[in-house]
């Protein structure tokens, strides 16, 4: 039970506590009145925790002049926009990027067919080879 | 007056003249009403591609962001302008985005399997529509009955 924090409630030991309280109970008399302090009106102790997009997360607007920036999202070898499954942005960044970058190489500031070789050795944001969701081929 | 963005490429020349031609430009945004928030030096560089202009091709340019309001009908000539004047390689005018709040992050919504994406959900949606509109043009024979008397 690793994954679950100490403050949390651990759902496995109340479960087997309301067990026994019922079965008690149901001894005792014929009125049967369920009471549980816990599992009920909890949040779901299942609930994976929100995930943020990279560019969210560091709260930044994509711009046309970062070039830098820009080419991280494009393919090294032919310049192509990588797919929001591959980058892991959210919806709105992605369109945003897409435009920026379009901008971009419509000023002259970036390459159309691949990136600028200064950036070759950019730290890379994800892997084209393990997409966030899977591809479509 | 909208703002607007300039990218200038000059040709690659010494500090006096590109003060010169930089003063050009200014001057001509001033002439037609406008005035200038921003000139942006970015240096110069390689540029993407070999860019012929004023029959010339071009290899290395100086990069300019000029920052600027005009109003939008004296664009059109500016932008004219710009295109005669033979120092300048390339120019490319936008406008500057309004402060648009930025929407909340979806991508954990996107992440989560399809049968629990909203998109998905309202693509169902449309298809069982479409399912039930086509099954009401159907012609129904109402007979009563669950075969079928007549030959069709
Ligand atoms: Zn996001």
């Amino acid at each position: 039970m690793g994954r679950f924090r100490t403050n949390r409630f651990n759902p496995w030991t109340n479960l087997q506590k309301t067990i026994g309280q019922k079965k008690t109970e149901a001894i005792d008399g014929d009125v049967q009145v369920f009471k549980s302090e816990h599992l009920v009106n909890i949040p779901n102790p299942y609930e994976k925790e929100k995930r943020l997009c990279i560019l969210c997360k560091m709260n930044i607007v994509p711009d046309y002049k970062n070039t830098r920036m820009l080419s991280q999202f494009i393919s090294r070898f032919t310049g192509r926009i990588y797919g929001r499954h591959i980058t892991g942005l959210c919806r709105h960044k992605q369109d945003h990027v897409e435009k920026e970058i379009k901008k971009s190489r419509e000023a002259g500031l970036m390459p159309f067919y691949f990136r600028n070789p200064e950036f070759s050795h950019d730290p890379k944001l994800f892997d084209p080879d393990n997409p966030f969701r899977p591809h479509h081929y | 007056m909208p703002s607007y963005e300039l990218c200038l490429l000059f040709k690659v020349l010494p500090r006096p003249e590109i003060t010169q031609c930089l003063k050009r430009t200014a001057s001509k945004i001033f002439e037609t009403g406008g005035f200038i928030r921003r000139i942006d030096n970015l240096g110069t560089a390689d540029t993407p591609w070999k860019i012929s202009s004023h029959d010339a091709i071009h290899k290395q340019a100086s990069y300019f962001i000029v920052e600027f309001d005009v109003p939008s009908s004296a664009l059109d000539p500016f932008n004219n302008y710009l295109s005669r004047d033979i120092d300048i390689i390339k120019r490319t005018i936008f406008k500057v985005p309004e402060n648009i709040p930025q929407p909340a992050c979806t991508l954990h919504e996107e992440l989560k399997p399809p049968a629990y994406r909203s998109e998905v959900k309202e693509m169902i949606a449309i298809g069982k529509r479409k399912r039930e509109k086509e099954a009401r043009k159907k012609v129904q024979f109402n007979t009563g009955l669950d075969y079928m008397p007549f030959q069709r």
